[in-house]
């Protein structure tokens, strides 16, 4: 009885991830794709999207759930490449340049965001996301009207013809895929971006590392109950402040790896869906909104791209549509994060029924009522964000 | 509690941290300026104006790694360059005469000539800045972007039309 409680435990816990497990392997066949080709796509997918999943991690430690906000970063790294490309800075110093440039915007744009979100506490994950479209439209508003008039761009290949704004679409030639190239080496038939899976790596280990230490240890004291948190003296609004910074800051950078590899950039619209595909990403690997792992990084990167690679030729095969394979994508995507939204907030209720379950039976037990104050408590501020 | 350390000593080391970070920021910024700049560079092989060189029938150039460029009289090609500090190694096919020259480029050039019979010719400067024509559209030429010419008395056509602009619908026929 035990052992079979368990296992449905386990497949309860890991929903999200079977079920794409088996929809991905489903698909595989029907593709017809080599498995060559789809490890080589995994592997440049990798280098590609794990910087950007991985700004995800701090928050979540924070306990402010998936920051949809990380929107506001990818603008900041967009900005930077556009001042890369306007003073033509090739190769790794202009993905440096442009990290530089991208840096005090990110910083600033987390600040608004955590203030904000310290705002809307409990509701972080829907208030980042709608911070999101109103940060856009300044954006739009800087990249189409001021850039050119106010803000000096001398590249006329850049510039809208009518001489201010920038154009829709941008040709990263001089940094395409630079950072990829500098450490290319070839296993087999597979090519490896080493120096990407380097940065990749130096982050996991400032993710590690970061987790020690004392300010690492206060955003775990926040994200696992606020109230204690404060109580023991942890500036709360300010270390929430900090992990929301650091991940805009992250967003930034992973941005502008994820252009350098793509070698264009849609300009109104690249970072429309940045954070979208991230959370995705992470919840397929097995994350929620407040436990998150670096392997569920890699989980979800892999997982959720292999579908990518695979659904749009399998819906051609087996329904002789591209579109359905397109179709299919765009709605695993988002039906993977309402899944995991809805297992997770029905798993937080079965948990606090429990909870308050067991202190009622301890409470009666002891002095025969009930205690309501420590019932607050445990469903207190520590609770999901949404 | 807001987690803060203050006092004179704090403010003063919190502000040589903030400096040496801003200092840091811009020394990289200025690093990454210089040694990433892009430069595109006219390889030349054409007479001079003035007469005084000649171009050379076959040579092979290649700046710094790059792929080597099969120049013939009157050819030009490009070769796309990044930093200031570069050389150009020039093969003339006929000869087998190597020569490898190594030169600097102004930060500021964006499109550069370097003459390659100059250069052969031992003759000041063989890298010059170059400016690209500037082809003025006459006011006819331009008329195209106006509906003058489909419609008499027409006015120029603008990119947009904004709200209030827009054309009255036509009545609708009897």
């Amino acid at each position: 009885m035990n052992a079979k409680r368990s296992v449905g435990r386990f497949f309860m816990e890991n929903a999200v991830v079977i079920i794409f497990l088996l929809i991905t392997v489903l698909a595989v066949k029907p593709s017809g794709l080599s498995l060559t080709y789809i490890i080589q796509e995994m592997l440049t997918r990798l280098g590609r999207n794990s910087f950007l999943v991985l700004a995800l991690l701090l928050p979540i430690y924070a306990g402010m759930g998936l920051n949809f906000g990380m929107t506001l970063g990818a603008m900041a790294g967009q900005i930077g490449l556009i001042f890369a490309i306007n003073w033509n800075i090739m190769g790794v110093p202009g993905i440096v340049f442009a990290a530089l440039i991208g840096t005090p915007i990110s910083i600033f744009m987390g600040w608004i965001c955590g203030v904000v979100l310290n705002k809307a506490k409990g509701r972080e994950m829907v208030t980042g996301y709608i911070l999101a479209y109103f940060i856009n439209g300044i954006y739009q508003f800087v990249v189409l009207y001021l850039m050119g008039s106010l803000i000096p761009i001398r590249s006329p290949a850049i510039l809208l013809s009518r001489g201010y704004g920038i154009r829709n679409t941008l040709n990263l030639e001089g940094v395409r895929q630079s950072l990829d190239n500098l450490l290319m080496s070839r296993v087999g038939p597979f090519s490896l971006p080493m120096a990407t899976y380097l940065v990749v790596g130096v982050l996991c280990l400032f993710v590690i590392w970061f987790k020690k230490t004392k300010l690492g240890q206060d955003m775990r004291a926040v994200g696992h109950n606020m109230a204690v948190a404060d109580m023991a003296g942890i500036p709360v609004d300010r270390t929430r402040i900090i992990a929301i910074i650091i991940s805009t800051v992250l967003a930034c950078y992973g941005q502008i790896i994820f252009l350098q590899n793509m070698g264009n950039v849609a300009t109104y619209n690249a970072h429309d869906q940045t954070s979208f595909f991230a959370v995705a990403a992470i919840l397929v690997g097995g994350a929620s909104v407040r436990k998150a792992t670096i392997p569920n990084v890699f989980i979800g990167v892999v997982l959720l791209h292999l579908l990518f690679v695979v659904s749009p030729r399998a819906g051609q095969n087996l329904f002789d549509s591209a579109m359905i394979g397109e179709f299919f994508r765009q709605f695993i995507g988002y039906g993977v994060i309402a899944l995991s939204l809805v297992l997770y907030a029905w798993r937080s209720r079965k948990e606090a029924l429990r909870a308050r379950e067991g202190l009622r039976g301890i409470s009666l037990g002891a002095a025969g009522t009930t205690d309501p104050a420590s019932t607050r408590l445990r469903g207190g501020e520590g609770g999901p964000a949404t | 509690m807001n987690g803060r350390a203050t006092g004179p000593r704090t403010f003063a080391r919190r502000m040589i941290v903030r400096g040496v970070l801003f200092a840091a920021f811009v020394g990289f910024a200025a690093l990454a300026f210089v040694t990433g700049k892009g430069h595109t560079l006219l390889i030349d092989n054409k007479d001079a104006e003035d007469g005084s060189v000649q171009a050379i029938d076959g040579v092979m150039v290649s700046v710094d790694r790059q792929e080597a460029l099969e120049l013939y009289s009157g050819d030009r090609d490009k070769a796309v360059v990044m930093g200031q500090a570069h050389t150009v190694s020039i093969e003339i096919i006929a000869e087998g005469t190597k020569v490898r020259k190594k030169f600097r480029l102004p930060i500021g050039g964006e499109m550069l000539l370097l003459s390659v019979p100059k250069l052969m010719a031992g003759l000041e400067p063989w890298v010059s800045p170059f400016v690209p024509v500037q082809v003025v559209v006459s006011e006819e030429e331009g008329a195209g972007e106006s509906n003058a010419f489909t419609s008499p008395g027409g006015t120029p056509q603008t990119m947009m039309v904004l709200p209030g602009d827009e054309p009255a619908p036509e009545p609708p026929p009897d």
